[in-house]
């Protein structure tokens, strides 16, 4: 019984003191948080989102960090769930006192997040989040590194309907904030493109997809359209193709990662999505970014890396503009951002709803070279 | 056969068994009585593995079974049953006797699927084994009546059927008559005397059924509050004044 | 019409698997009296080792198989034999606690290891297929079912035709006289965790190529695999299996007529009313002991 109680007081005194670690911090440094889903069914994204967020602090830091000093990175993980989201963001804001944060990834989290900018006044980068609400809220501390979903699910319907004929397009989407904002714009377009949708729904967690699939079949779907994260993505391709479905398919960005080859074992293929990073973009800028992240990291570069990296960039270069760190002055500079060089091309934030402004590309999976390959290009 | 030496046993801070000694020679039958509490089950229970003594040891046909796990003593050739009879309820008799014999074949898998010589052999032999034992106690009219079917009377025989199928040198009866009318408690009485005359078998017993205990051991060890107060024939401890007091005590 | 046989085809299968892993439960139920909820564990060891033999070592399917079988075996006996033979004379509460720790720390663990991304593992036993009613049902889906009732009936010939089957039932029934017959209980109950984790191993194998692999496949159907345990009766192995069927195919019906977002809500329900008429479980009346 003695040995349990000294382990027990060693394990208390660790406990206290990597707390003790945390909130030490000196004034040299710019805090910037973090907030990804690192473990949890979005881990795939906290990964390369993370990823990219660190490499964009080390480059900055490297060249003199921001206003003479170097940035902090304090990396939460939120599981993607939205409560979880909420409490690393107060905790990142009380606790390591944060001048500003990127994330959060997964719609519903960032929803959580925003709450709690509003209470303390802190501003905020989504790099991943993609429903509508997000800027429609009023919410005054929030800016967004991608495009919408309203105007990816248009350009896909659209593109469907009129491009490939798609009479009726079954739209497959993730119970959650983001897969119901891409199917609430799908039927908006489809009103507007002459598409009839059909939807069915799927619990974020799920992996069995062959019911939703078989009453889409059913229902006469001559097209189908996946709004949900590439690992359901994959899994429903594969499982389509298992029963011998071959339609026309579409889906967010949410699938735009290498590692949905190998998920999908190939199903992927023909696949065409709007994202915002093309790996194949011709250039420069681009094409060393990649070079560079895969040296470092020795995975292939995905949009959530892409999206990262510009966030963490995005709100060094408002700092900077700034002159300081109150809140209100930084997230001023945000929300005028304009022509910012993203890796996604030319980059501008609405000033009045933190709405992002740029192109969207549309893109084809292509499993025999693992690559998405480049197809069009629209502006908002 | 069997020696108790010196056996403690100490539960938290409760003495429940303290400096016990007991001789069980072989052939006899002995009898372990005592007030409600005084011991005598956590004897068993030490003697048969259950428990490990914190002091003494025992000993059987010279070897040291203290501390050792219960199968293994089973092995050695010590069987019991308890105060709760715990037989399969949906078998019949002779399958609950037959599954008792079945620990010591030793036929493997493929030989029962195919059913080949050896497995067949075995079989056979368990099966005969198992109705002897019944025969023995006087259950051959029961061969395949449910265990739940029987009257608790002929369940109590049967579990010593049982028993008597793994082939005991010492036999520990927990309590054989209890809730036994005249009649059956006197058949266990001849069946006890038989396994003892003719299969050769030690008995040690406990039991509250004083007519019972009396007129059946040979020799009997009283326990109160977890020490031995008297060891002897049956007149002599019908006649001791500890005995006579400790258990008028309790009654009052 | 092909739509309703499909779907009823999908849940027999995935019902199969959930009553696999139901069974490892419910056999430790029985001859412990304790809910192991560290069992979904084996579930998520099973699928990942068979996922790296293959991957990383390179070995046929068949072999991967095996020897994941076996490995996870060794697993569920290495619990037994560190950890839970202490607990066996403590309250099932405290049991249940000790299972959820090892469960978490096992789950943390794996998760260091393996990393939290999903990986698939594509298994076409065959590419055969049958059309019914314009939906293509895969002959996949019979061999999963084949090798699951393969294993079932190893299972039951284990039980009742050999000795050690028929000590680990004794035992199971009643330790103590099981004991006194010359029955070793500490190795059934080692045996017990073992065949335990093995039957959890199976459903990870052959559900893991289905889905995806990764260290969250446990837990999607650890739920699941307990009610169908607790319909079809805890301790009742016949029940568990058909419980798990039950389960699989009020799901796939359930998503499909009903509503595919809130298919578990659906099987949750439908396992309360269940119990409603069946305290107990379906296949298991009040145990009496005379």
């Amino acid at each position: 019984m003695k040995k349990t109680r000294i382990l027990a007081s060693v394990l208390a005194l660790a406990m206290a003191s990597s707390m003790l670690f945390t909130s030490c911090g000196g004034s040299d440094v710019i805090k910037i948080g973090a907030i990804d889903p690192l473990t949890g069914a979005q881990a795939v994204f906290g990964q390369d989102s993370i990823n990219g967020k660190k490499m964009a602090v080390e480059e900055i830091n490297a060249k003199g960090g921001v206003l003479g000093k170097k940035i902090e990175l304090i990396s939460e993980d939120d599981g993607a769930q939205a409560a979880q989201a909420a409490t690393v963001a107060t905790k990142l804001i009380t606790q390591d006192k944060v001048v500003a944060i990127a994330g959060a990834h997964g719609s519903s989290s960032t929803l959580a997040v925003m709450e709690v900018l509003n209470k303390y006044g802190v501003p905020c980068v989504t790099p991943g989040s993609s429903s509508p609400k997000i800027t429609s809220s009023g919410c005054e501390w929030i800016s967004r590194g991608i495009p919408d979903d309203r105007l990816q699910s248009k350009i896909l319907v659209k593109y469907a309907g009129e491009t490939d004929g798609v009479k009726k397009l079954g739209v497959l989407y993730s119970n959650d904030d983001y897969g119901k904002g891409g199917y609430d714009a799908a039927v908006l377009a489809g009103e507007e493109y002459g598409v009839e949708i059909v939807g069915e729904t799927f619990m974020s967690d799920d992996q069995n997809f062959t019911t939703q699939i078989s009453k889409l079949k059913d229902a006469g779907c001559d097209g189908v359209m996946f709004w949900c994260v590439y690992s359901p993505a994959s899994l429903i391709a594969k499982q389509m193709r298992d029963m011998g479905w071959d339609v026309k398919r579409y889906a967010s960005p949410g699938i735009n990662n290498p590692q949905a080859f190998e998920l999908s074992d190939g199903a992927i293929d023909g696949i065409i999505n709007t994202t915002g990073f093309v790996a194949a973009d011709p250039d420069e800028y681009v094409q060393d970014w990649i070079k560079r992240y895969e040296e470092k990291y020795g995975i292939e570069a995905s949009q959530t890396a892409a999206v990262g990296y510009d966030s963490i960039y995005l709100i060094a270069q408002a700092i900077e503009r700034a002159g300081s760190t109150d809140a209100k002055k930084v997230q001023q500079e945000i929300r005028s951002t304009k022509d910012f060089k993203s890796l996604k091309g030319m980059l501008t934030i609405n000033s009045e709803t933190g709405e992002y402004e740029c192109e969207v590309r549309l893109t084809k999976a292509n499993s025999a070279t693992k690559t998405f390959d480049y197809i069009a290009s629209y502006t908002a | 056969m069997l020696e108790v030496n010196n056996v403690g046993i100490v539960f938290g801070g409760l003495v429940a068994l303290d400096q016990v000694n007991m001789k069980v020679k072989k052939g006899e039958i002995h009898g372990l009585i005592g007030p409600n509490g005084s011991g005598k089950t956590t004897l068993i229970n030490v003697i048969t593995g259950f428990y490990v003594p914190t002091s003494g040891e025992v000993k059987f046909n010279g070897n040291v079974i203290s501390g050792k796990s219960p199968h293994l003593i089973s092995h050695a050739g010590l069987g019991r049953t308890f105060q709760n009879i715990n037989l399969f309820p949906e078998m019949s008799a002779l399958e609950n006797v037959v599954t008792a014999r079945c620990v010591h074949t030793n036929y493997n898998m493929l030989d029962a699927v195919f059913k080949t010589k050896p497995f067949k052999e075995q079989e056979a032999e368990a099966r005969d084994k198992a109705i002897s034992q019944l025969e023995f106690v006087g259950l051959q009219d029961d061969l395949n009546t449910k265990a739940k079917n029987l009257p608790y009377g002929k369940r109590r025989l049967l579990e010593i059927a049982r028993l008597l199928a793994t082939d005991p040198q010492l036999v520990l009866l927990d309590e054989p008559v209890a809730g036994m009318n005249e009649q059956e408690s006197d058949e266990v009485a001849r069946i006890v005397h038989k396994m003892r005359d003719v299969g050769g078998r030690t008995i040690l017993l406990i039991e509250h059924h004083m007519k019972f205990v009396m007129n059946l051991c040979e020799q009997l060890t009283v326990l109160n509050s977890g020490c031995v107060i008297a060891e002897g024939v049956p007149e002599e401890i019908q006649n001791n004044q500890e005995v006579i007091a400790c258990y008028l005590g309790k009654r009052r | 019409m092909g739509l309703f046989i499909l779907q009823i085809v999908n849940g027999l299968v995935i019902g199969m698997l959930y009553g696999l892993a139901a069974l490892g439960f419910s056999m430790i139920f029985k001859a412990l009296g304790y809910m192991n909820f560290a069992h979904a564990d084996t579930i998520m060891i099973g699928a990942i080792v068979y996922y790296l033999l293959i991957t990383a070592l390179n070995m046929p399917f068949y072999l991967a198989f095996f020897l994941a079988l076996i490995l996870t075996m060794g697993y569920g006996v290495f619990t037994e034999k560190i950890l839970f033979v202490r607990f066996r004379r403590t309250s099932p509460i405290t049991f249940m606690l000790v299972a959820m720790s090892l469960s978490t720390v096992v789950k943390n663990v794996t998760l260091l290891l393996f990393g939290p991304l999903p990986h698939g593992l594509s298994m076409n036993y065959t590419d055969a297929y049958f059309m019914v009613g314009g939906m293509k049902i895969s002959l996949n889906n019979f061999v999963i079912l084949g090798i699951a009732l393969l294993i079932l009936l190893i299972l039951q010939l284990f039980f009742t035709k050999t000795k050690f089957g028929l000590s680990i039932r004794m035992a199971q029934d009643d330790p103590d006289t099981a004991s006194v017959m010359g029955v070793n209980v500490l190795s059934t109950r080692a045996a017990t965790f073992g065949i335990s984790a093995g039957l959890g191993c199976v459903a990870g194998m052959l559900m893991g190529p289905m889905f995806s692999i990764s260290t969250e496949l446990g837990t999607q159907i650890s739920l699941k695999s307990f009610i169908s345990a607790v319909i079809g009766g805890l301790g009742n192995f016949v029940g568990s299996v058909c419980g798990g069927l039950i389960v699989g195919v009020v799901e796939s019906l359930g998503a499909t007529y009903v509503s595919s977002g809130y298919k578990d809500v659906i099987v949750y329900i439908a396992g309360i009313i269940v119990l409603g008429f069946f305290p107990y479980g379906i296949f298991r009346r009040v145990a009496t002991k005379h």
